[in-house]
């Protein structure tokens, strides 16, 4: 993505590198790369006024400061990236993209400012409602599942299963919608509608509807393995309860009291069955 | 203990960091944290076992917009880390992993309220950042700032409660009559059911419910036949 610069003029910074004025087509890969890396931390500052605007300006920062000259010029360019701003933090890669694709026209004089924060916010709610459904609502959902799942039988590696299915799609849709937003600007939406996040969100949460089921049967198995209950049955028993319990699951906003009432119950039945059966 | 409190306090320390300020690359949920802190505190089967049902207890718990979940990495810290520490040796009793999540994962909710206390402090790192913008004197890097105190909260708040609450459980396993142990013991996948129950409720998929059931009819016909093959119990 590199090409040579021609400067216009320079003026020597505080650190005595010279800042040129800006005039050539793009930014050098490190440039972006270090953008890239910092917008991993767009979150660390999230707060009740401006949300992600602290963060936003933190991983744009390499790509305005090699754009736009010490002076009224850089602080306006700062500025307009501390209006508030919030999305979903993996579909951010494409605003931050795209913004940088914006700034390097406005910097070259070819494009007023108000685009890029028309850009911003056009694109914002649209990529949160699709990264929440996607990513937050569905993959990690049925790959937490699928490490639930796999547990009891792999263990640790059951872990590295699911964070590994999780994160080449996570950080390959990063990637790919930083690039895009850098290349195409305005285009981005093309490459954000060509990953097909919302048709995919819904096979991707039905796979985890299925995954819980199966998940549940092989945590109960394992737990009453451990315990010393016998099989298949006490599982399969413990499951059938589980189906009593998930309308109730439904009214509640909170866990805890379920939690209290299952533990309950399990106390109540525990100590009948051993007082019963004689069995520990 | 002191130097498995001390885990605890760096285990929760970078997770919460990781949770929202960096990353997100799941590293700080449930099941990875409790695998974690189970290999670091000497049971990681017991870890892993509690940190699956913590994982479908908070499922369903993500942050859309301003609304904030349950801190899941205060409560698997405490739970864990408690549920660990109150055994000397050997593997994890179920009665015990039963009372720390009773006892602590409500600890959350007091997570959750940190979490927007310091959202809202954060304003206050934007207004400096804007301050100095105007003076000319700015430096991006307060955008760090924003993830020491959170971290350090976590920090303190789930190390602090998981001692206590190894405490509080080590107390009660030894006052409690074997029968009760063997009913607290029943607990465990009582709240496992429980949990699964509002992990599916979470699941906004169409039909989940009978999907989960055919999940769950798979599992058993593969627990039927694993029995049958003499694979299982």
């Amino acid at each position: 993505m590199s090409t040579s610069t021609s400067p216009k003029g320079s003026s020597p910074d505080r650190g005595g590198k010279q800042h040129v004025a800006y005039t050539d087509r793009e930014l050098p890969p490190t440039v972006f790369l270090r953008c890239f890396v910092r917008s991993l931390f767009l979150q660390a500052t999230w707060n009740s006024r401006g949300m992600q605007n602290v963060g936003f300006l933190y991983a744009m920062w390499p790509a305005l400061e090699r754009l736009y000259p010490d002076g009224p010029s850089r602080r306006e360019a700062f500025s307009r990236h501390l209006e508030p701003f919030n999305t979903q933090p993996y579909m951010a890669e494409a605003v931050l993209g795209g913004t940088i694709h914006h700034e390097m026209a406005i910097a070259m004089g070819r494009a007023s400012p108000a685009r890029v924060l028309g850009f911003k916010s056009a694109l914002a709610g649209p990529l949160a409602a699709l990264g929440d459904t996607f990513f937050w609502a569905g993959l990690r959902p049925a790959t937490a599942l699928l490490g639930v799942l796999l547990a009891p039988i792999l263990g640790v590696w059951a872990i590295l299963a699911f964070l590994v299915a999780y994160n080449i799609v996570h950080l390959a849709a990063r990637a790919y919608l930083f690039t895009a937003g850098i290349r195409l600007g305005d285009g981005v939406l093309d490459a954000v509608g060509s990953l097909k996040l919302a048709e995919r969100a819904g096979l991707v949460k039905k796979t985890a509807a299925v995954l819980l089921g199966i998940a549940v049967a092989a945590q109960l198995a394992a737990q009453t393995m451990y315990l010393g209950y016998p099989q298949p049955w006490s599982p399969i028993l413990l499951v059938l309860v589980g189906a009593l319990v998930v309308k109730p699951a439904k009214l509640l906003r909170h866990p805890y009291l379920l939690l209290l009432a299952m533990a309950g119950l399990g106390v109540l039945l525990g100590v009948v069955g051993t007082a019963v059966t004689g069995m520990p | 203990m002191t130097l498995g409190i001390g885990i605890v306090a760096l285990v929760v320390l970078i997770a919460q960091v990781e949770r929202k300020g960096v990353l997100q690359a799941m590293l700080s949920r449930p099941l990875v944290l409790g695998a974690l802190l189970g290999a670091l505190l000497g049971d990681l089967q017991g870890g892993i076992l509690i940190g699956a049902v913590l994982e479908l207890l908070w499922l369903g718990a993500i942050n859309v917009g301003e609304n904030l979940p349950d801190n899941e990495v205060i409560g698997t810290g405490a739970v864990v880390g408690a549920a660990l520490l109150a055994v000397d040796e050997g593997p994890l009793p179920l009665d015990v992993a039963t009372l720390a999540l009773v006892l602590l994962a409500p600890l959350s909710m007091l997570g959750k309220y940190l979490d927007a206390t310091f959202e809202k402090r954060n304003t206050i790192i934007l207004s400096r950042l804007e301050q100095d913008l105007q003076s000319g004197q700015v430096s991006a890097s307060l955008n760090l700032v924003g993830l020491i105190a959170p971290a350090f909260s976590a920090a303190l708040l789930s190390a602090l409660a998981a001692a206590l609450g190894a405490l509080l459980i080590s107390w009660l396993t030894e006052l409690l009559p074997d029968l009760a142990r063997a009913g607290l013991a029943l607990g465990f996948p009582m709240i496992t059911v429980g949990s699964a129950a509002f992990a599916l409720s979470s699941i906004r998929a169409r039909r989940a419910m009978p999907l989960a059931a055919v999940g769950a009819a798979v599992g058993i016909l593969a627990l039927l036949a694993g029995h049958a093959a003499g694979v299982l119990g």
